[in-house]
């Protein structure tokens, strides 16, 4: 009768013991699969951004590019100082980027136009995706052209960005979701409108932007006002300064208002542009005193005065840069015309 | 019957350790092979940024030749565009900052090659941010032409220069 209890006892510990040590394997290989699965995962996310990383330099390098990628099909983060893949963030640099907050897709593609105030600064990188959808309404024929000409619409499907032109104001409201992870509504000097089809769709799945201007070519676009979906309207979409309107500097800063998504994302591009705007003024400004200090002609004068102006204006905003730049863009193409005229080295 | 239990106890533990000692050297034998992989993977990133790091040197808007707004001559740097952003990121920590974003810990460096000019510099450092411990280096040279504007003679301006990009980890 004892032996039998005391076997009774021994089973029932052997198995308590099993069970202990079993549920303390499992979770000893549990751990290391899950640590596997974020490394991988990790060095995935490093491989991919690494190889953005010299896509983005290979393409920032040349002007008047247009590329459609071939990616994973991860998500990917733009933000305007990185882009992050599987929480990987990756440093833009000086990069300047206008993208939507996140690419999805097979699919990416990726623009750059020059950026010239009347020298050029920079090129400016777009990226988007066939996903996304564009609808440009109410542009001006001279617009509309620029735009054919520009982007990249008429492509194999599922390679072009995906871009409609309305014409007419009042079909706005007719407009169908079609299920793009985001729609851009781009309206020309009239207001925008939410439609009806898009109430119910996420607010970050829609947002828009007004260019207003004079519109005889695509460089008297003068500012953009941003906006977002709350509710069934649109609302003012405000930047980190708290502002929604901000200035179009010539045709690569419109087409950065058209492709970023949020008023944030604009302004931040745009204040990394006028920073490098200042420091290539800067640059511009010491080779000239230099060059007439060396050559000692005094008909080989610069417009020095259109550089200090644009240099004090970067601190004040991206309205007072566009004031200098409009101000001093004749005097500086005029100063590079006269230099090549009288053999002098040019300004830029 | 109490010494047998005791026995096969000893047995289970035996194989209980016996288990993770195999698990343990497992582990220690592919985290040796992971470090060696990590090393290797650090260098390839490397080299990577050494690519990147030229790239953005040679095409670098602020010190390229242009002919027009946006006509740039490839690979040709305007020796006087050269010297100011040197004077400019040497005397504006801002500008300094914002290179260092592209660069990061680099030292670019512009060589006259032939002919050379003997009233400016042989070399010009145009950027330098070495780290306070350089754990690995790796330097890459492009050939560039460098052009000096202030040389009425179009033929004469031009002389053959190597610029010098090095990047440490």
């Amino acid at each position: 009768m004892l032996h039998q209890k005391k076997g009774a006892v021994e089973i029932q510990f052997n198995w308590i013991f099993i069970l202990i040590i079993g549920a303390l394997i499992l979770t000893f290989f549990f751990a290391i699969a899950q640590k596997q699965k974020q490394l991988s995962e990790r060095r995935l996310g490093a491989d991919i951004s690494s190889e953005l990383d010299l896509l983005f330099t290979g393409q920032g390098v040349s002007s008047n590019t247009i590329s459609v990628m071939n990616i994973p099909n991860v998500p990917i983060r733009v933000s305007c100082d990185d882009y992050t893949i599987f929480n990987v963030p990756r440093r833009l640099g000086n990069t300047i980027i206008f993208s939507p907050q996140e690419i999805t897709g097979k699919k990416m593609i990726g623009m750059t136009l020059p950026w010239t105030v009347p020298f050029k600064v920079t090129n400016f990188f777009y990226l988007t995706t066939p996903r996304i959808r564009y609808i440009i309404i109410n542009a001006p024929d001279v617009v509309q052209e620029e735009l054919t000409a520009t982007l990249p619409l008429n492509r194999a499907v599922g390679e072009g960005m995906s871009v409609e032109f309305v014409n007419d104001t009042s079909l706005v409201s007719s407009i169908l979701y079609q299920n793009n992870p985001h729609t851009r509504l781009i309206f020309f000097n009239t207001d925008p409108e939410l439609p009806s089809d898009f109430e119910s769709v996420k607010a970050r799945g829609i947002s828009a932007v007004v260019l207003q201007g004079g519109f005889t070519d695509f460089d008297d676009i003068s500012e953009a006002h941003f906006y977002r979906k709350e509710g069934n309207a649109f609302v003012d979409d405000q930047g980190a300064d708290g502002n929604a309107v901000y200035a179009i500097i010539g045709k690569a800063s419109a087409l950065g208002a058209m492709i970023t998504s949020t008023a944030e994302g604009y302004e931040c591009s745009m204040a990394k542009a006028t920073h490098r705007l200042k420091n290539v003024a800067e640059i511009y400004r010491g080779r000239s005193d230099a060059i007439f200090t060396a050559i000692h002609r005094n008909e080989c004068g610069f417009a020095v005065s259109a550089l200090d102006a644009i240099i004090s204006a970067e601190s004040q905003g991206l309205s007072q840069v566009k004031t200098a730049i409009d101000a001093g863009q004749s005097s500086l193409e005029s100063s590079n015309r006269n230099a090549l005229r009288l053999s002098c080295p040019t300004l830029y | 019957m109490n010494h047998k239990a005791q026995i096969k106890m000893g047995e289970t533990l035996g194989v209980l350790i016996v288990f993770f000692l195999i698990v343990g050297i497992s582990i220690g034998f592919y985290t040796m092979i992971q470090k060696d992989s990590i090393k290797t993977r650090a260098r390839e990133q490397l080299e990577k940024e050494t690519i990147r790091i030229a790239l953005k040197a040679a095409h670098l808007q602020e010190i390229t030749c242009t002919q027009d707004r946006d006509i740039e001559e490839v690979n040709c740097i305007d020796w006087y565009k050269a010297t100011s952003f040197k004077q400019v990121i040497e005397s504006d920590q801002q500008a300094f900052l914002f290179y260092e974003a592209d660069f990061r810990s680099s030292k670019i460096t512009l060589q006259q090659v032939y002919p050379v000019d003997p009233a400016l510099p042989l070399t010009l450092d145009l950027y330098s941010n070495p780290p306070k411990h350089v754990a690995n280096r790796i330097q890459t040279a492009i050939p560039v032409v460098i052009r000096d504007p202030t040389i009425a003679n179009a033929l004469q301006q031009k002389s053959i220069g190597l610029l010098f990009v090095e990047v440490y980890s």
